[in-house]
């Protein structure tokens, strides 16, 4: 069966010295830095990008969708002990994690969620397994005006649907969009927006961008923060002991969290965090006792957690098999993939079928790995929430820095880090979420190129992108997310004149 | 008290600074080769992504989220940094930036990392003079072995001028 020989291929890339340690320093990397309060994948994955230029694509790859994994474990641990969300798809865990806690039923707690995160990331790689072949089979009948509409349509669903503003959201894709066109342009050679700077006329690195806005923005607006309004409880037992109802009453929790978060992370926009938000208002409305979510149910904690990892294993089918990343993290994946110079998209599959392969292998074998390392391992895990922010960030700004400057032995790279975190710091305080800021970046070369060449190819026929079936779904996808978006603004707004009201009268 | 209307205003300038972000864009396009439709010039996708920027920065203060609203109200009851110290915190990081960027030009990477180190850990109110030193100490041995005896960085470890 080619399916099986396929997958049988996949382990024997994965199982390689050198393919296996990475993966292995790549799942305890995420495992780590998700446990720490204050430190998110996306900075971490880009703190450790610079890292993986001397190592072959398949074990970087390896290692760094092992961080984003292993980050998924990791932070349901700080919610639970610390009500502190180290992920914002763990934020839900929080809401009924602590109070387990808080009950002194932390060990049944973390138990439930290190196995519904094995549980919920099984069936995503199963998914994967079964789903990307066929995606791809579909994908080698797409032109450049099916890759644009279906990128418009990521980006636009990536935007509306993440949480808050959704009009700011596109805004923050277009100035991904903006630039992504900084440097020379592959047609003509002309360099654009680089105003005489001719470090520039290779564009923006994405490592700069990335460290710019999602770490050192962060350290910014952390600073003297954290530590301040967390208060460490007092040290809970460790111990992972289940206790023998919640194994029972977890298991239909962590099935529809499976399969919840399976389907909204091959959506393009949908991933991690909401699916767990939705998985967590599924076993809210279908349990017989919906009081007793928010004081500490176990299905609160099981449900989401299984969400968050399943759709974080599906999320890369997209993002492996179009070559469309679904959030930021998995645009990310993508730039190191374009770094590596490997073109992601279903020419990948079939011409680099050991990456593909042998990455789908290593997710198994990092998530077992992981469970291996969380039960028993719990305490020093626990233990790691006491390192204080101030030493963290000052450690960690070097490595930023160092990271930077070795992607092209430049100092001039860490001074546009330096400006790209003070903007990242400005969006934070003007609440624009920068996450899909680094979707349109990354996917903004190929938009245009996609664009470019659809009109082209029509002779500058704007039918096109409506003429062909398949494109033309996804602009009809596009133009019902513009109607739901216009009909919430307008609910919204009533909701901001009530709340006014109501603070009026306070 | 008064949450709405601070978001009101954040709104307003968030809107305005998008807006002004792609009026500079246009700006900047029309300078290079436009083209049409179907022979489309390096002008031609910038200058759709500015006219688009100008109109969603127009909508921003037009479409508040509650969402947010509620946040903002949440967060006004958590203990926040006072002005002056978040003021001292970013201008560290900044500073110890600069320093490292500076520093490593001139004087080589040991002495540009415990800069950086040091400097920034004294953004956070709760590091002593001592206590940031040593860390930057620390992190400094911790370079010179990891970055460049171990993975050979290109960055001479001292240097004059």
């Amino acid at each position: 069966m080619d399916l099986f020989d396929n997958v049988l291929h996949g382990f024997s890339v994965a199982l390689q010295w050198e393919n296996l340690l990475w993966s292995l320093f790549g799942v305890f990397m995420g495992n780590m830095i998700g446990v720490l309060p204050g430190m998110g994948v996306l900075a971490a994955i880009s703190i450790l990008l610079p890292l993986t230029y001397a190592m072959t694509p398949v074990a970087a790859l390896m290692m760094l969708a092992g961080i984003y994994y292993g980050a998924q474990y990791g932070g349901g641990i700080t919610c639970i002990l610390l009500n502190l969300p180290g992920t914002p798809s763990h934020a839900v865990t929080c809401l009924d994690g602590n109070p387990l806690a808080r009950q002194g039923k932390s060990g049944s707690a973390l138990f439930m969620l290190v196995m519904a995160s094995f549980v919920g990331a099984s069936v995503g790689i199963v998914i994967m397994i079964l789903f990307s072949p066929l995606l791809v089979e579909v994908a080698f009948q797409f032109g450049p005006a099916e890759y644009f509409s279906m990128m418009m349509l990521g980006l636009f669903a990536g935007a509306t649907l993440a949480k808050g503003s959704a009009i700011k959201g596109i805004a923050m894709v277009f100035l991904g969009l903006l630039l992504g066109v900084v440097g020379t342009d592959v047609n003509t050679g002309t360099i654009r927006f680089g105003f005489g700077v001719i470090e520039l006329s290779d564009g923006i690195p994405l490592v700069a961008l990335a460290m710019g806005l999602f770490g050192l923005a962060d350290f910014f607006a952390n600073v003297n923060r954290i530590g301040k309004a967390t208060t460490v409880g007092a040290g809970p037992k460790m111990s992972v002991r289940p206790e023998p109802g919640d194994i029972k009453s977890s298991a239909m929790p962590i099935a529809r969290g499976s399969a919840i978060g399976a389907v909204l992370g091959i959506l393009p926009g949908t991933g991690a965090t909401i699916a767990s938000f939705m998985s967590y208002a599924v076993e809210k409305r279908v349990s017989k006792t919906p009081k007793r979510f928010g004081n500490g149910a176990i299905e609160g904690v099981a449900g989401p957690e299984a969400a968050n990892n399943s759709a974080a294993q599906t999320s890369f089918i997209p993002t492996m098999s179009l070559g469309i990343p679904g959030d930021s993290v998995m645009a990310l994946m993508l730039g190191a993939l374009i770094i590596h110079g490997i073109q992601p998209g279903p020419q990948m599959v079939t011409e680099h079928a050991d990456l593909f392969w042998g990455l789908i292998a290593s997710f198994w074998i990092g998530n077992i790995m992981l469970v291996v390392m969380n039960l028993p391992l719990i305490g020093m895990w626990a233990r790691l929430l006491k390192v204080p922010y101030k030493y963290l960030f000052p450690s960690a700004l070097f490595f930023v820095c160092v990271g930077v400057y070795s992607t092209n032995n430049n100092l001039f790279d860490v001074g546009m880090v330096l400006v790209l975190g003070l903007v990242g710091y400005l969006f934070l305080k003007l609440r624009f979420s920068p996450a899909p800021l680094l979707l349109g970046f990354v996917l903004g070369p190929m938009v245009e190129e996609n664009f470019r060449r659809a009109l082209l190819l029509s002779r500058g026929s704007m039918s096109v992108f409506v003429d062909r079936p398949i494109s033309a779904g996804f602009v009809y996808a596009i133009l019902a997310l513009a109607a739901w978006l216009v009909f919430s603004t307008v609910r919204n707004r009533k909701r901001v004149r009530e709340l006014e009201r109501v603070q009026a009268n306070a | 008290m008064g949450s709405t209307i601070f978001s009101r205003k954040r709104d307003l300038w968030g809107g305005a600074f998008i807006a002004l972000c792609g009026a500079l864009t246009i700006l900047e396009a029309i300078s290079y080769n436009i083209g049409e439709l179907a022979r489309m010039g390096p002008g031609y996708f910038p200058l759709m992504v500015g006219c688009f920027l100008v109109a969603l920065g127009i909508l921003v203060p037009l479409s508040p989220d509650p969402d947010e609203v509620q946040e903002a109200m949440l967060e006004e009851q958590l203990p926040q940094p006072t002005r002056r110290e978040r003021v001292r915190g970013m201008a560290c990081i900044a500073g110890g930036i600069a320093l490292f960027i500076v520093l490593g030009s001139f004087l080589g990477f040991l002495p540009a990392t415990f800069a950086l180190v040091f400097v920034s850990a004294l953004g956070d109110t709760s590091n002593s003079v001592k206590s940031a030193a040593i860390l930057a100490l620390a992190m400094t041995v911790f370079g010179a072995v990891v970055f460049s005896w171990a993975l050979q960085l290109q960055f001479p470890m001292l240097r004059w001028g």
